[in-house]
């Protein structure tokens, strides 16, 4: 149970980890769109599948938790994308 | 319903701030939905009104260009007038026919213009861009890509023409970069190039539409694939494009709201520690880097365009 606990916990911290690397990989391709792209695409999936796995072991998975997740994840999405136009 | 509400959890139910409510997120969703049709329409509408203006310069491209050409220990290429009718006249052909490419939909080709203007060339390449803002994003944004990098970076080139032209291009006010590069065919036999290097410049109609998602050899160095490579201009806008310019005024608004977000988490986040009270709700970490994320990405977006 300990070893179960400590690994859904880490998810709540891989992600910030992992934004921290597309942060740097956004400046770094600072001239392409399209990686501009792929980057935002990785992040919202990386964030709506860690923060469900997340939740679903926290037994805190619930349809309010969820849609604010796809809620936030579907904005970051559009402001960027939208942005193509 | 007081004020502090739509900023701070509520004091006594510790719900979310409104504007953090569901409700709200779909408000959001919805204005950069309809920001973005709005610029749609406008543009099917009143062509030509929205775009990036911008300040590029025909001399300053070709200053940029030698000074990476000669960074790589090549050569400057000259600027050849016949070099900049032909990629005048494909500037304006692209407007006239209203496309994106370095095929015309009548077939013209790049081939023909240079030629067309009296450049008999043994050696030939161009590249296109669209709605940069300035010539040095122009050329960066050549250089980071690998094929047109290779035709700044061709050994055999000597000359270069250049078209900087304002013009509507499917519906959207921009402003077309083309650059033309040549070695005048005279040039070329001095130099003895192998047959196969002038037979691959001189055919590549014959390859069909199919050859413009191919690999250009490296002795064409003619970037003939459509292969849209999107790179980043800085914001050097004034507040008064804003109205004008959509990325601009998308890119403004986005990271406004962002911004918005990440504050108010941060004062969900702050507060609800403070009052040390248990909610089950999303949690805030996640929120906040996504939005540095989609904050990033969105700030090193630009309307600019190569081809």
């Amino acid at each position: 149970m300990r070893i179960k606990t400590a690994t859904y916990k880490l998810f709540s911290h891989i992600f910030l980890l992992i934004s921290l690397i597309l942060i740097f990989f956004s400046f770094l391709y600072k001239d392409w769109n399209v990686h501009q792209y792929e980057i935002i695409s990785l992040a919202v999936a990386i964030y709506l599948g860690s923060s469900m796995i997340y939740h679903y072991f926290d037994k805190t998975l619930t349809l309010e938790v969820g849609l604010e997740y796809v809620l936030i994840g579907l904005l970051a999405f559009l402001v960027v994308f939208g942005v193509a136009i | 319903m007081k004020l502090s509400h739509f900023f701070l959890p509520h004091p006594e139910t510790h719900k979310k701030a409104h504007l953090l409510s569901f409700k709200a997120l779909a408000v959001y969703i919805f204005f950069f939905l309809m920001l973005s049709l709005t610029f749609r329409t406008a543009n099917v509408y009143n062509p030509g009104v929205l775009g990036v203006d911008s300040s590029i310069s025909q001399s300053e491209v070709i200053r940029l260009t030698n000074i990476e050409r000669e960074k790589n220990g090549l050569q400057a290429v000259s600027e050849d007038p016949r070099l900049n009718a032909a990629a005048m006249e494909k500037a304006k052909n692209m407007f006239e026919e209203n496309y994106w490419a370095h095929f015309s939909p009548s077939g013209k080709d790049p081939w023909g213009f240079i030629n067309g203007a009296g450049y008999k060339f043994s050696y030939a390449g161009e590249n296109l861009a669209k709605s940069f803002y300035q010539s040095d994003e122009v050329v960066k944004a050549w250089m980071a890509s690998r094929t047109h990098r290779e035709n700044i970076l061709n050994k055999h080139y000597l000359n270069i023409g250049i078209a900087v032209l304002e013009g509507t291009l499917n519906g959207e006010k921009t402003t077309l970069v083309v650059q033309e590069f040549g070695t005048p065919v005279d040039t070329a036999i001095a130099q003895i190039p192998s047959e196969a290097a002038v037979k691959s410049i001189q055919t590549p109609k014959e390859a069909g539409p199919a050859a413009q998602t191919a690999q250009p050899s490296p002795t064409v160095a003619a970037s003939a694939q459509v292969q849209a490579q999107i790179i980043v201009a800085s914001d050097k806008q004034t507040l008064s494009s804003l109205a004008t310019d959509p990325y601009l005024a998308f890119k403004v608004a986005g990271l406004t709201l962002l911004f918005g977000l990440f504050v108010l988490i941060l004062l969900d986040l702050y507060v609800i520690r403070r009052r040390a009270v248990y909610r089950i709700t999303a949690r805030h970490i996640p929120h906040l880097a996504l939005l540095s994320v989609a904050a990033s990405a969105l700030f090193n977006l630009s309307p600019g365009q190569i081809l």
